[in-house]
């Protein structure tokens, strides 16, 4: 099967070749209390997967079973291999790091994050 | 505008109505994943691509060969016909697109044109067997669809290049069905790939093997992890045009 639709052009095609790292797929759901983060990790090891957490942001890495390698051109290095995964998330608000859920299913990361509540409820008369 | 999209035969076929089948990139890239399995399984060969001044400057280099992103095959006996798409379909061309396919599908008579897609499921993850669910071009083909085991779509908006090449089947009388199978909004699914290819194999007596598309499933979604972040981009800007829906 071929790889499509390889960009050797896109600025994170070519960050993800010079750091020799795949960035994962993500996505961020905003729900009423929290953020979900999702990630798709396939081939990834899952006792090697790490999650960092800062108020901002979030780091995901992981080590793969096994490398995936990618054919080039126009170059010395012929083949690329790629062993790990690594993602830095900006978060597009502030979340309480502290009650985090995480789990791994069918090779996708899946991150619960609680929403830093800034405001508060007020009753009506 | 039409005129500057061209289907660029390399073969003259005399055609008897064959079942053609469609997949361009969109939920779960699941047309695309099918459509290539569908190739790859039946062997089916090049015939025909689709070229344009309007598609990114880009060539596909396959085996040392050059290629265009949307390609036409068929088998041995002329009488099916797959199209597959490397590229997301730009929305603003989507109609072009539609219309040379249609002009291009009247000349060679299909006996059916089936459209493979997949359907958004926001819980995906908790989904043990994904549904399929369909939608017809005309009353006969919606007959073809009440015994084909398929949930059929009552209700709701479908946007992007597969449901407008169905309305433009239906305008022109072409028999034709929409497949979509649920599948992950926002990564690539085979999976839901093998689950339409199966329900392929009950209503058209098919016998293609989808244990590959389970068992290689990881590294399939490794190799389209680009295809679908461009199809995403794609996805949001149709959605993005929506919005001129009422809440139904």
């Amino acid at each position: 099967m071929p790889v499509w639709n390889i960009d050797f052009y896109d600025e994170k095609t070519l960050r993800e070749f010079k750091k020799r790292m795949l960035e994962p797929l993500i996505s961020i759901e905003d729900s009423a209390d929290f953020l979900i983060l999702t990630a798709d990790l396939p081939k990834a090891r899952k006792e090697s997967i790490e999650v960092n957490i800062a108020a901002n942001s979030i780091e995901i890495k992981a080590e793969m079973r096994e490398e995936h390698k990618v054919k080039l051109w126009n170059s010395l290095r012929r083949e690329i291999s790629f062993t790990h995964y690594h993602k830095v998330i900006p978060l597009p608000l502030e979340i309480v790091p502290d009650k985090v859920k995480v789990r791994f299913i069918n090779g996708i990361l899946e991150i619960k994050l609680p929403k830093k509540s800034h405001g508060r409820k007020i009753k009506l008369e | 505008m039409g005129k500057e999209i061209e289907i660029v035969e390399k073969e003259n076929i005399d055609w008897k109505n064959p079942k053609v089948f469609i997949g361009f990139p969109d939920v779960g890239l699941v047309g695309t994943i099918a459509t290539f399995h569908l190739v790859h399984k039946l062997k089916l060969r090049e015939f025909a691509y689709m070229d344009s001044k309007l598609f990114p400057p880009v060539v596909i280099v396959h085996r040392s060969r050059l290629s265009s992103p949307i390609r036409f095959y068929t088998d041995e006996k002329n009488s099916i016909v797959v199209i597959i798409s490397e590229m997301p379909i730009p929305p603003a061309i989507v109609y072009d697109i539609s219309e040379v396919l249609i002009e291009w599908l009247k000349n060679i008579r299909p006996e059916i044109v089936v459209i493979l897609g997949g359907l958004i499921h926001p819980q995906r993850l908790e989904l043990e067997k994904p549904e399929i669910y369909s939608l017809a071009s005309n009353d006969k083909t919606h007959n073809l669809l009440k015994n084909s085991g398929t949930l059929l779509l009552e209700e709701g908006l479908l946007s992007g290049p597969n449901s407008i090449l169905l309305k433009y089947c239906s305008r022109y009388g072409l028999d034709a069905i929409y497949l979509m199978v649920e599948a992950h909004p926002h990564y690539p699914d085979p999976e839901s790939a093998a689950i339409i290819i199966e329900k392929l194999n009950f209503m058209f007596g098919f016998n293609v093997d989808t244990k590959e598309l389970i068992e290689k499933g990881e590294e399939i979604k490794i190799k389209s992890k680009e295809l679908m972040r461009k199809t995403q981009e794609n996805l949001r800007s149709l959605q993005r045009s929506d919005a001129f829906m009422m809440y139904r």
